[in-house]
């Protein structure tokens, strides 16, 4: 899923693997609900600070 | 075509079982990592006790955890090579992101539980935080489909063996309290901090085991957690701790204390190590609640070298042994959990997932969680290799010189004899990973 397309240039190659990892990395549920988490015992722990 | 996501690999009936035997191999390593992981984090406890001075719990967590930042570095970097590491993460860049993300969230559910502690007591705090197996079991259950496909028996042994071993860890915290603290004017938000403990440890658990059904090392995994780890827990201490000059003055005014905390660090290492490869070969669901016999070994340590339960009351002493048997039921029911092939396959549906998504290699993927290194992944080492375990071996003398040796009785015999348990441990530990998967 983030390798590299076919007939891609070779400049634009790492900007778009990186894109499409990014994308690949924001979009999974392995990572949603961690950051979620994370966001959310910040939060509560300023709120009881 | 894609690789096949069989039970096993293998083509003929010999070579299925030659793969469930090496499977087993693997389960028993991994138990023997927990065990091991175990008698090392409930050792941690131990040189914090010898602090007595008024530390801030701030002041107390960073001190510790510039320890574990220290081991962190050195022991992968003695046991592989700092080459290796910066490869593994390099052929694995993403899982770099849930390796800090693991290292924060550890860094706000620690600071959460100082919080519970402080409102409602540790008797109370305790059982609720420690419930994170638990979180930890749904999560590998829902995400990484452990235990989909087990017999109904395998299922109901991991399950009831964790509950076991939670409820024990709660028994035998009870007994190690000195007094009933609590009952303050703030008690639901000291119990909606231990909850939130709660949640974010078991949800760390998701980053571990991402990233070793992906065939990161361990090693490598810990490398860039701590660095998570020890950012969460500065920026803490100076949002929360009352800012850079009280946390300076008050580790100046301690410094004859540091290198206790320090060590407690370094032996928390240890057993975390083994607690992640654990995670690596038993998965959460059975990796974490066998390494939570942790509290077994803080009993001991508390219990013989610091004689904490003497002239302790007949239902102090029942919980020590109900705790400490309930513990010890519970580890034998999990470790006798093993997995077979369908969920196995369950296993590898899992990794197919995070290889496709990635485009990792699905077979070398499957061969690294197996314990077996890639061939590009192997080399030698740097010179910078020996400068940083110079630096940490400085790092610690130098801590060691200006510590102030211990205020508190300590029964001798009982130290030496629990520290040579350790390091009998220890050894088999290393032998054991050594020999099977030279630390992968």
């Amino acid at each position: 899923m983030v390798g590299p397309r076919e007939g891609m240039s070779k400049s634009a190659l790492p900007r778009e693997i990186d894109s499409r990892l990014l994308w690949a990395i924001l979009s999974d549920a392995h990572f949603l609900v961690p950051a979620t988490v994370f966001v959310a015992g910040v939060l509560l722990l300023v709120a009881l600070s | 075509m894609p690789p096949h996501i069989g039970t096993e690999p293998g083509t003929g009936a010999g070579s299925r079982t030659a793969e469930a035997r090496a499977g087993d191999s693997l389960h028993w390593l991994g138990v023997l990592c927990a065990l091991v992981g175990g008698a090392w984090l409930g050792a941690a406890e131990a040189p914090t006790k010898l602090v007595v001075l008024g530390l801030s719990p701030y002041a107390v967590s960073l001190c510790m955890v510039a320890g574990v930042f220290v081991a962190r570095w050195s022991f992968p970097t003695l046991l592989k090579g700092t080459g290796y590491i910066f490869r593994d993460l390099r052929r694995r860049r993403h899982l770099i992101v849930w390796a800090l993300l693991a290292g924060g969230l550890w860094a706000i559910a620690n600071t959460l539980t100082v919080i519970a502690i402080r409102d409602v007591g540790l008797a109370i705090a305790f059982p609720l935080w420690n419930a994170n197996a638990l979180v930890g079991l749904l999560w590998g259950r829902v995400f990484f489909g452990e235990l989909k496909g087990a017999d109904l028996g395998t299922r109901l042994r991991v399950f009831f063996g964790t509950l076991a071993t939670v409820l024990s860890a709660a028994l035998l915290g009870f007994s190690s309290l000195h007094h009933a603290a609590g009952g303050s004017a703030h008690a639901v938000r000291g119990i909606i901090a231990a909850l939130g403990a709660c949640v974010l440890w078991g949800t760390m658990y998701i980053p571990y085991r991402k990233a070793y059904i992906s065939g990161m090392n361990p090693l490598s995994f810990v490398t860039v957690f701590t660095v998570g780890e020890l950012a969460s827990v500065i920026t803490l201490a100076v949002a929360l701790g009352g800012g850079v000059h009280v946390i300076a003055a008050e580790l100046h005014h301690a410094r004859h204390v540091l290198f206790w905390l320090f060590l407690g660090g370094f032996v928390w290492v240890v057993g975390d190590l083994f607690q992640q490869f654990a995670a690596k070969y038993l998965g959460i669901g059975r990796g974490i609640p066998l390494t939570n016999t942790n509290q077994l070994w803080g009993l001991a340590w508390a219990a013989l070298v610091f004689h904490e339960l003497r002239g302790a009351a007949l239902p102090k002493m029942l919980a020590v042994i109900g705790g400490s048997l309930g513990m010890i039921l519970g580890a034998i029911l999990i470790s006798s959990a093993i997995a077979l092939g369908r969920e196995h396959a369950s296993r590898n549906e899992a990794v197919m997932r995070e290889c496709t998504r990635y485009d990792l290699d699905y077979l070398e993927t499957l061969s690294a969680l197996g314990g077996v290194e890639a061939e590009q992944q192997k080399g030698g080492r740097r010179w910078w290799d020996a400068l940083i375990m110079l630096a940490a071996t400085v790092f610690f003398v130098a801590f060691a010189m200006t510590a102030a040796p211990p205020a508190l009785p300590i029964d001798r015999f009982w130290l030496v004899v629990l520290c040579a348990a350790l390091l009998v441990a220890l050894g088999l530990g290393t032998w054991g990973l050594w020999r099977k998967t030279n630390f992968s």
